[in-house]
């Protein structure tokens, strides 16, 4: 089940959430258990499975390394194994044999293999739970209900954050629900979902369209106007998910970390790193970087550990030649950044440190989006075609979504913080604005979906 | 307090959605959007396991959620509001004009009708015309909002530019615009009968006949209410009427329809009453329609089309003694069609984007010897 959508607005959230905010304390994990279990089926109906294989056999892994003294690192590998092979066998199979089909010549055949929704999230979170035990960090969790809650909660279930197990110990066992965490998840909810269905799914469309015209006449501004217009898009379709899913959260007590923290305003691609998906980029620091010497093994180390951590990256976000391209692209900037450039753009003027910064987060948009090579160089030659920059196309997208484009441009670089700020000196008027924003977001957001699948079939019009 | 307010607030919005949703009696067919809307589907193992029910389950709640068609409505005014001129579906035009909106220029299945319908002339040796009417919004280019840039305008040009020399091609699309009057409804996708009248004074002019004058036609208003598929794809709270006219002419002729039942007039009054008013002109599209006029000149015109002739045919009966109409999309010609029925002329009579958005007419020209 998606958030953005009418079932589950209007039929599962309400609900499911009047029934876990009514039973007793004792059941309410056992509920939202099952409620996950429900909206994962709703979309996944066979892979529920899987999930529920994988919450069994590493609750019964996770508490085994806890007991044994001699073979805890056995259980360690075993649990990896699994995690890693099942992600393997469903996410990369396909690809793999693909690629050795390619390189060896060869005509292997296969069954095509469905991608289960959410694996590579619940899977690193899994991970995450196991090697923390293993680690002595976290005490392995006693009750199944509990860890099926970990791994399976629906907010996070399907684009993350990736949470890790120890951020939610304590309020796995025990959690309050208040009103001031209920309205205050209601309103992260909706704003996430604003920023889906409005903006992202426009912002989006722009990019389509453009990514999918003729290259010859595309001129200088739709090609740049293109690539912006697909950043904003990724940008809110993500941070937008996150926004509703630790919305979702705080409506059922949970407190997850924050994913995004406005990562266009960034002066740097290392800083953009650590703004952007923050769950996955300290994951990978936490459970890959660091195990593997991190910085502390001297420079060359580093710089091979930076390349593997990147190129790992760039696989998790798809089996996908370009996405390892793109991670790749990332290793060796932030390298970049390491050795030298980071010095003297210390010494450079703010807004030159930002344009460097988009700069370069764009191009790897346009890597991260051509899944098919063969666009990526007429795209870019586009990019700087001087002698057709801007076209009637041009100007009529840029005017035809001139809101939209403000209202992305004011959110994604934090202008909006300033007001915000002055508005909640004033209770009242604070309150106000928020039922005012809260109405239009509601309504506009449920017109936007209905509009989504409105098909006039004009069966004369031929 | 103010935080139990809110939540409580929020939570009558979707509970009340829920409601409605809920109690909302299923509607079968949507007048709006001219389809059948999705039933509740049936809870059966196989298909909640196969994933069929969830999205079935998913569908009717969009389908039959009760404020459908004014959500449309409002969307359409909100994104008039914040300076958005189309909806992807339609352009929201000038005075009112509601314009297709085009949104793939498909070079490849542009070369592949050019082809066939060249390679067609190759074989065939008797008189074949063709005529592509141009879209709304390449006609009315002033209705359209600023910088709008129609897809379909480089395919018009370019198929009126390489069709075969043997082709009589026959490009109304200057006449149109430079025409005084309403060369397309503002409701909806097709030309006007006055638009139809200037081709036909140009496609007579073509063939060496002397076009009827328009003084010896009774016009009829016979519509002042009518609201087609491009207002269908808005909604919009304001739009104009459009009127349908009628070019009545004294000629006696007989339909014969491919399930031959028969029919006396070019004209279906009943369609006036329904929504689609222009199926006024021939009713629904059929595969083979058989027209026999008073017109005792023994020459017989194969017409392949779409509804755009339609409204062209009133003229069309003038000239011939037999019309065969037919329709690709739903006919499968025997390979000696054109043998067989005698026919001297062809006439391809298709809208741009129609010819763009169909991939029969290439299968059906390829199925004739």
């Amino acid at each position: 089940m998606l958030f953005s959508s009418l079932t589950f607005l209007f039929y599962f959230f309400p609900i499911f959430t009047l029934i876990y905010f009514v039973l007793p304390r004792k059941v309410k994990n056992t509920t939202l258990l099952l409620g996950s279990l429900f909206f994962y089926a709703w979309g996944e109906p066979v892979y529920i499975i899987l999930m529920i294989f994988s919450i069994i056999v590493n609750f019964f892994i996770g508490l085994k390394i806890n007991q044994s003294k001699d073979h805890k690192k056995a259980y360690l590998v075993l649990a990896i194994l699994i995690c890693l092979g099942l992600l393997f066998y469903f996410k990369y199979f396909n690809f793999t044999l693909d690629l050795i089909n390619q390189i060896f010549n060869l005509n292997i055949r296969y069954h095509k293999i469905g991608l289960p929704i959410g694996i590579s999230f619940y899977s690193f979170q899994i991970l995450s739970y196991i090697i923390d035990v293993y680690r002595g960090k976290v005490k392995a969790q006693k009750n199944i209900i509990n860890f099926g809650v970990y791994v399976a909660l629906f907010p996070q279930l399907i684009a993350g954050p990736i949470v890790r197990y120890k951020t939610i110990e304590d309020e796995l066992a025990n959690r309050e629900i208040t009103f001031e965490k209920v309205s205050g998840g209601l309103y992260r909810f909706l704003i996430g979902l604003g920023k889906k269905v409005l903006l992202s799914n426009t912002l989006g469309a722009i990019w389509v369209s453009i990514f999918n015209s003729n290259f010859a006449n595309l001129s200088l501004g739709s090609a740049w106007l293109g690539i912006i217009c697909f950043a904003l898009h990724i940008y809110f379709d993500f941070s937008g998910y996150s926004d509703m899913a630790i919305g979702l959260g705080k409506i059922y007590g949970f407190d997850f970390l924050e994913n995004f923290n406005v990562p266009y305003i960034s002066k740097s691609i290392t800083e953009f790193w650590r703004r952007w998906h923050i769950s996955l980029s300290s994951w990978f620091k936490e459970y890959v970087y660091i195990p593997l010497g991190g910085n502390r093994k001297g420079i060359k180390r580093q710089i091979i550990n930076i390349l593997i951590v990147w190129s790992l990256t760039g696989l998790w976000h798809g089996a996908s030649l370009n996405f390892v391209i793109w991670g790749m692209y990332y290793a060796l900037l932030l390298i970049i950044e390491k050795l030298f450039l980071g010095k003297y753009l210390e010494k450079c003027p703010g807004i030159i440190r930002h344009l460097y910064a988009l700069f370069f987060i764009l191009f790897g948009w346009l890597i991260f989006e051509c899944s098919d090579m063969s666009k990526l160089v007429p795209y870019i030659s586009s990019m700087f075609n001087f002698t057709n920059i801007v076209d009637n196309n041009f100007l009529y997208i840029l005017r035809n979504n001139c809101f939209m484009l403000v209202v992305s441009a004011i959110i994604c670089n934090n202008l909006h913080h300033n007001l915000t700020i002055k508005l909640s000196n004033n209770e009242n008027i604070y309150y106000a604005f928020k039922v005012v924003l809260s109405t239009l977001l509601i309504v506009l957001c449920i017109i936007y979906l209905i509009d989504s699948t409105y098909n006039p079939f004009i069966y004369f019009r031929f | 307090m103010k935080n139990k307010l809110f939540t409580i607030y929020i939570f009558i919005f979707l509970i009340a959605g829920l409601l409605i949703s809920v109690f909302h009696q299923d509607i079968t067919f949507s007048n709006a959007e001219n389809r059948n809307l999705a039933k509740h589907p049936k809870l059966e193992i196989s298909r909640i396991l196969s994933g069929k029910y969830e999205s079935d389950f998913d569908e009717w709640v969009s389908d039959q959620f009760a404020l459908r068609n004014n959500a449309i409505s409002l969307k359409s005014e909100f994104q008039k509001l914040i300076l958005q001129s189309d909806n992807s579906r339609v352009y929201f035009g000038k005075d009112y004009y509601l314009i297709d909106k085009s949104t793939v220029s498909d070079d490849q299945k542009l070369n592949v009708i050019i082809n066939s319908i060249n390679n067609f002339s190759n074989r065939y040796n008797g008189n074949i015309e063709t005529m592509i009417i141009p879209s709304s919004a390449l006609v009315n280019d002033d209705k359209l909002p600023a910088y709008a840039n129609d897809l379909r305008k480089e395919s018009f040009e370019k198929i009126n530019r390489r069709l075969n020399s043997k082709i009589t091609n026959i490009n109304i699309i200057k006449e149109l615009k430079n025409a005084k009057f309403q060369t397309f409804y503002r409701n909806d996708h097709h030309w006007t009968s006055d638009s139809a009248y200037l081709a036909y004074q140009k496609w007579a002019k073509a063939n060496n006949l002397k076009a009827i004058s328009k003084d010896k036609f009774k016009i009829n208003v016979v519509s002042k209410k009518f609201i087609g598929a491009t207002y269908s794809k808005a909604l919009p709270f304001n739009y104009k009427y459009d009127k349908i006219k009628q070019y009545a002419y004294d000629n006696k002729v007989t339909l014969t329809y491919s399930d031959t039942h028969q029919s006396k007039s070019l004209y279906n009054d009943d369609a006036l009453k329904k929504k689609d008013k222009y199926l006024y002109f021939t009713g629904v599209n059929d595969s083979l329609i058989t027209i026999n006029t008073s017109v005792k000149n023994g020459k017989n015109l194969l017409l392949i089309k779409d509804s755009f002739a339609n409204c062209y045919l009133p003229f069309l009966v003038n000239h011939y003694e037999n019309i065969y109409v037919v329709d690709p999309r739903y006919y499968n010609a025997p390979g000696n069609f054109l043998d067989d029925y005698h026919v001297d002329d062809i006439l391809i009579l298709y809208n741009i984007d129609n010819l763009m958005d169909d991939e029969y007419l290439p299968l059906f020209l390829d199925s004739l010897n």
